[in-house]
């Protein structure tokens, strides 16, 4: 075990990592309090899995991958309390309506679709990730990519896709 | 989105990686770049950013050893820091301000084998019982020798004495037992640190006088006797001790 994160190291991918990892977790819950809690749990889930962590060839795609997991799954299990999102202040989020808005069409999407599919919706509508990207965040292939993104496409329009997202490039 | 940069390359940029040659020509890119980082920067600020970074490298302390970090050793880490919150260790001759109490409600845990310790963890660089600086913040590390109870003080030079851990407490703490940490944020000074470890739970005013009377004696010999089994306190009681220094603020 002589891959763990030292003191120091963690330190740094923390100042390094999290203001983006909560910028993504606001868009995602809304709520500034929720949005701590997910960047502390990604950071210990990144702690968890530092050996795997230094073999990534792109970091970010790992971060992406571990943050959007805890959110999703912050998301789900509040989805039935429904709660009211918050203001958050002028420096809350990047693009405050954009995200307001498609974070509630994913909450619409959440019912409809598996944990993978609602992955894939996230990283695609709400970062707006390229499928290539999408496809090395969450380590599958171009085509499987390809695949979830028009299910997810031909459902997001029977849904009412809004038109303040963001969408991801072909 | 599809001809200008995604977040994710943006954010790799703003992490160090390299500059994509399009971030050279487009004014888009450029512009959500620098709303990016001013976010980021607004967010480094806020209390919440130093209160999660603490709490996450407490948990990452309370891990097993781990041979790439000497100091994910095998101690209790009485979680601590804080910007929202503190305990004033000691103060200073400038400090004039009151002192604010808090806790976290983060589990201490464990009873630790091995002698009895006791050790003061800077949370800015993982340095141990190093001089520290007016402000600094400190994790307290145990190491009970199995023992069950712990009662941690400390003593300032003109002996006044205050209960570190259990935070306040009058009695000493149970290792196992769910207990809010306390959050430290050191003043000026010079202090020790006492811990005084037990299989049953030991009063402040057993241990108020007995302290500053034997100080020092096992500050640099941890196993020795005088430690494991001080006299004058019950049997199976440890004490383990460190001196610190407080500087000015850097
Ligand atoms: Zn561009």
């Amino acid at each position: 075990m002589s891959q763990g994160l030292s003191a120091t190291e963690l330190q740094e991918l923390y100042d390094r990592y999290a203001p983006g990892m909560y910028r993504r977790a606001f868009a995602l819950l809304q709520r500034e309090a929720d949005a701590w809690d997910a960047v502390q749990e990604a950071c210990i889930r990144l702690l968890q899995s530092a050996a795997e962590f230094r073999r990534e060839a792109r970091p970010m795609t790992f971060i992406y991958r571990v943050t959007t997991n805890v959110c999703l799954n912050m998301l789900r299990s509040r989805a039935l309390r429904d709660v009211a999102p918050e203001a958050d202040g002028p420096e809350g989020t990047v693009d405050a309506l954009a995200s307001t808005e498609c974070r509630d069409f994913l909450v619409k999407l959440a019912r409809e679709l598996d944990e993978r599919g609602l992955t894939v919706a996230t990283l695609y509508y709400l970062d707006g990730l390229s499928q290539e990207e999408i496809a090395q965040v969450l380590g599958l292939s171009r085509k499987t990519i390809v695949r979830e993104v028009q299910r997810i496409s031909v459902l997001a329009r029977a849904l009412g896709e809004p038109r303040g997202v963001r969408g991801g490039a072909g | 989105m599809s001809e200008h940069l995604s977040d994710l390359v943006l954010d790799e940029v703003m992490a160090g990686g390299p500059q994509p040659p399009h971030l050279e020509s487009c004014d888009t890119c450029n512009a959500r770049v620098t709303r990016l980082r001013a976010h980021a920067d607004g967010v480094r600020a806020r209390p919440d950013f130093s209160r999660v970074r603490a709490h996450v490298l407490s948990e990452a302390a309370r891990r097993p050893s781990r041979p790439a970090a000497s100091w994910f050793s095998g101690w209790l880490l009485v979680p601590a820091l804080a910007t929202v919150a503190m305990v004033v260790l000691l103060r200073g001759p400038l400090s004039g301000d009151t002192p604010a109490t808090g806790t976290l409600p983060v589990k201490p845990v464990l009873r630790v084998k091995g002698p009895p310790g006791v050790e003061l963890l800077r949370l800015l660089d993982g340095q141990v019982n190093p001089v520290l600086r007016e402000g600094d913040e400190v994790a307290l590390r145990l190491r009970s020798g199995g023992r069950r109870y712990a009662l941690v003080i400390s003593v300032d030079v003109e002996g006044q004495v205050e209960a570190l851990w259990p935070s306040g407490a009058a009695r000493s703490g149970e290792l196992d037992a769910e207990q809010p940490a306390p959050l430290f944020q050191v003043t000026r000074g010079d202090f020790a640190v006492h811990a005084i470890y037990s299989e049953s739970p030991l009063s402040l005013d057993e241990v108020r006088d007995w302290v500053p009377m034997h100080g020092s004696e096992c500050s640099g010999a941890p196993s020795e006797a005088a430690c494991q089994e001080p006299a004058g306190l019950p049997s199976g009681a440890a004490h383990a001790t460190v001196s610190l220094q407080v500087e000015a603020p850097r």
